[in-house]
């Protein structure tokens, strides 16, 4: 059976958590996108990127994190007829919906969204708690998370958890007010939402220090169900004070990988939606607004 | 330091209001003395009963009408704990006639009225607290970690408070569609408007941690009661605040039924810094105590005269280590009053603490945000 050739692209703190397994292959080309914005100026693909894509003939591109040459690097990609994979939106892909999406000359889709990459072990038992265990109607969901390093993994991480939000409150956002501030490098991003069950819900993604495993509420006229990522983990008293132990989140990442990378043919099956596409990109312009506007952003999403 | 005892004056036992959980704190400091229970001639019919009741098991007299008991030369506080469409008038007489105010959680139920009790105090030169908002173990151990400077800037506040009390029921579908009804009145015989019941107090700590709130976001229409939900005034509600710094508030809210939560129902904040996140559990400290017998035997039920539980409680597993904010904030007052200064929370942060309310209100009914401050007259 063939491997696969795949090009993963991420930050430093995605990329280290695939197993060493994996990234140490002969057929995989890792690039540290936090290398890459150093050297890389305006928009165009990185030049390292490029380098990879031109003399391999890759099979797939992983893209695990955000940047803001995605757009025309996934373009590339896909003009030579690689199959993409991205753990989230593309930022500005709104207008580009029909370039990323469109079937090429062998009449197969090229790009998907696998955002189930960060899905975690904890979302079949709140689905079981909130189907099986008298949880009643949902009147509210609301999750802090650690989004990752800078702006755009904070709204992919805020994205994820957006859809999250209706898989686990089973209906559909059909209202979403956005507030963000960034003081220096830092960033508080907040969904305020509305599902047309009536239910609400707050996200909370920022980039200071935060539990790795984030801390979720959730309400039904039944119950609460809450989870305390820091709570349900081994702590250490250390001379420096207390420390939790690292969650391993490598199996998950292997079987991610086994699932949809691993030894078969690369076949993507499903596009992302255009609504999907376009509410992700009201949902990062509001971030912008508010961030400059220090004000709460109504984002006219379609329901 | 002064040991001069002030006279208090407990101005109606309404059950709309929280008189009765300023009690111990009036009796157990030295340097109070309660002086009477008075209340208007025109009230509800169980409310004089009740105020004779507490005014017999305290031992001291009970007047008719207010104004007459606040002008005694014995009275040097009034303690206003009437419904919130009787605070501003009671306390603007009360201020007029030179006594410092202590009142329950609002003082007013509409701006001007707010603003009128500002207006008097500032005029008599009297000393005013609210003692709900920020003298609770959730407000001072979130000022602590902000005084610590371990957080850096501060970007960002999450809070959640809600009551496990009452009990919920199934709500049809004909009465889940009521319109979701506008601020201004406060006062029902069956239910609160549970944002500002509760709502509040979440709102009492962001704007204790923020600089001045510039605009509002809100939410209400998910529901646990019939009773809430047929008259389109929420049991539940979300919040969404921005300070002038741009810094993003949110609270959640509400009264989620009983037996939902071991210890209450969530009593926490999130603080989000530049140099860290703190999490602040308003239930703590505490004694985690679990019984056999607690268990083997809970078939606890809200009582039937006081169904949505707004003066008792179900039984917890757990016992407060706390110190009572009640107790706090009479050491404040007291303060105040010996050395002119301001108390922690004055009838200006409660003008302002209902401005945010209001436009939460208004935001929820026009499903946009409002900003502040708040012309009194914001369509709905």
């Amino acid at each position: 059976m063939k491997v696969p050739k795949v090009l993963i692209c991420g930050y430093e703190d995605v990329l280290s958590q695939i197993p060493g397994s994996i990234l140490n292959g002969p057929s995989v080309f890792p690039v540290s996108l936090s290398q890459v914005e150093n050297s890389n100026q305006g928009c165009a693909p990185p030049e390292s990127i490029v380098s990879i894509v031109e003399t391999n003939h890759l099979d797939l591109c992983v893209f695990l994190s955000p940047f803001y040459e995605m757009r025309n690097t996934v373009l590339l990609c896909m003009e030579k007829g690689l199959r993409v994979t991205t753990i989230g939106p593309i930022p500005f892909a709104e207008t580009f919906w029909r370039e990323l999406t469109e079937l090429t000359n062998d009449n197969k889709p090229h790009w998907r969204i696998d955002d189930d990459f960060y899905f975690d072990s904890r979302l079949e038992p709140l689905k079981h708690a909130i189907h099986h265990l008298d949880f009643g109607l949902p009147v509210y969901y609301r999750e802090i998370s650690f989004g990752g390093l800078n702006l755009l993994s904070n709204w992919w991480k805020a994205c994820q958890l957006y859809k999250k939000a209706e898989l686990l409150l089973g209906s559909s956002i059909i209202d979403l007010h956005v507030s963000a501030n960034q003081t220096g490098n830092k960033i508080h991003i907040t969904l305020t939402f509305k599902l047309a069950n009536r239910s609400n819900g707050h996200i909370i993604c920022t980039n200071s220090p935060f539990n790795e495993d984030g801390d979720l509420l959730l309400i039904g006229t039944g119950g609460v169900l809450d989870y305390d990522g820091l709570l349900n983990r081994p702590l250490i008293h250390t001379h420096r004070g207390i420390k939790p132990v690292s969650t391993n989140k490598g199996a998950q990442v292997q079987s991610w990988w086994e699932k949809n990378v691993g030894e078969k043919d690369i076949c993507i099956k499903a596009l992302p939606e255009k609504k999907q596409i376009q509410n992700q990109g009201k949902i990062l312009e509001a971030i912008h607004t508010s961030i400059r506007n220090r004000g709460i952003i109504q984002a006219s999403i379609v329901s | 330091m002064s040991d001069r005892v002030y006279g208090v004056l407990l101005v109606s036992f309404s059950h709309h209001s929280h008189q009765r959980s300023f009690i111990q704190s009036f009796i157990d400091h030295p340097r109070i003395r309660i002086i009477g229970v008075a209340d208007d001639m025109d009230i509800d019919e169980y409310l004089r009963p009740l105020n004779h009741s507490w005014a017999d098991k305290l031992g001291v007299p009970y007047f008719e009408p207010i104004d007459e008991a606040v002008k005694r030369a014995d009275v040097d506080i009034v303690s206003i704990g009437h419904e919130i469409e009787r605070r501003s008038h009671i306390a603007v007489m009360a201020a007029g006639a030179g006594k410092h105010l202590w009142i329950d959680k609002f003082i007013g139920a509409n701006l001007d009225e707010c603003n009128s009790v500002v207006e008097a105090v500032d005029k008599a030169g009297v000393k005013s607290i609210l003692p709900s908002y920020v003298y609770n173990d959730l407000v001072r151990q979130s000022q602590q970690v902000i005084d610590s400077c371990e957080l850096g800037d501060l970007l960002g506040i999450h809070v959640d408070i809600m009551f496990n009390k009452g009990k919920p029921a199934p709500i049809s579908v004909e009465i889940r569609n009521a319109t979701f009804l506008p601020p201004g009145q406060w006062k029902f015989p069956e239910f609160k408007r549970e944002l500002l019941t509760i709502g509040a107090y979440a709102i009492g700590l962001i704007t204790r941690c923020f600089d001045k709130i510039s605009e509002v976001y809100g939410q209400g229409d998910a529901y646990f009661f019939p009773v809430h939900a047929k008259s389109g005034a929420e049991d539940f509600g979300v919040l969404t605040l921005i300070d002038e710094k741009g810094r993003v508030g949110t609270i959640s809210s509400g009264r989620i039924g009983v037996g939902s939560h071991a210890i209450g129902g969530p009593n926490q904040a999130v603080l989000f810094g530049t140099k860290g996140t703190a999490r602040v559990d308003g239930g703590r400290p505490r004694l985690d105590s679990n019984m056999r017998s607690r268990i083997i035997h809970a078939d606890y039920e809200p009582p039937d005269e006081d169904p949505m539980q707004w003066a008792s409680s179900p039984p917890s597993p757990t016992i407060r280590l706390a110190e009572d904010p009640m107790a706090l904030a009479l050491i404040d007052l007291i303060r105040a009053i010996d050395n002119d200064q301001s108390t922690l929370f004055t009838v200006k942060d409660a003008r302002d603490h209902m401005g945010i309310l209001l436009a939460g209100y208004h935001a929820i009914v026009q499903n946009k945000s409002v900003r502040l401050p708040l012309m009194e007259e914001v369509p709905s």
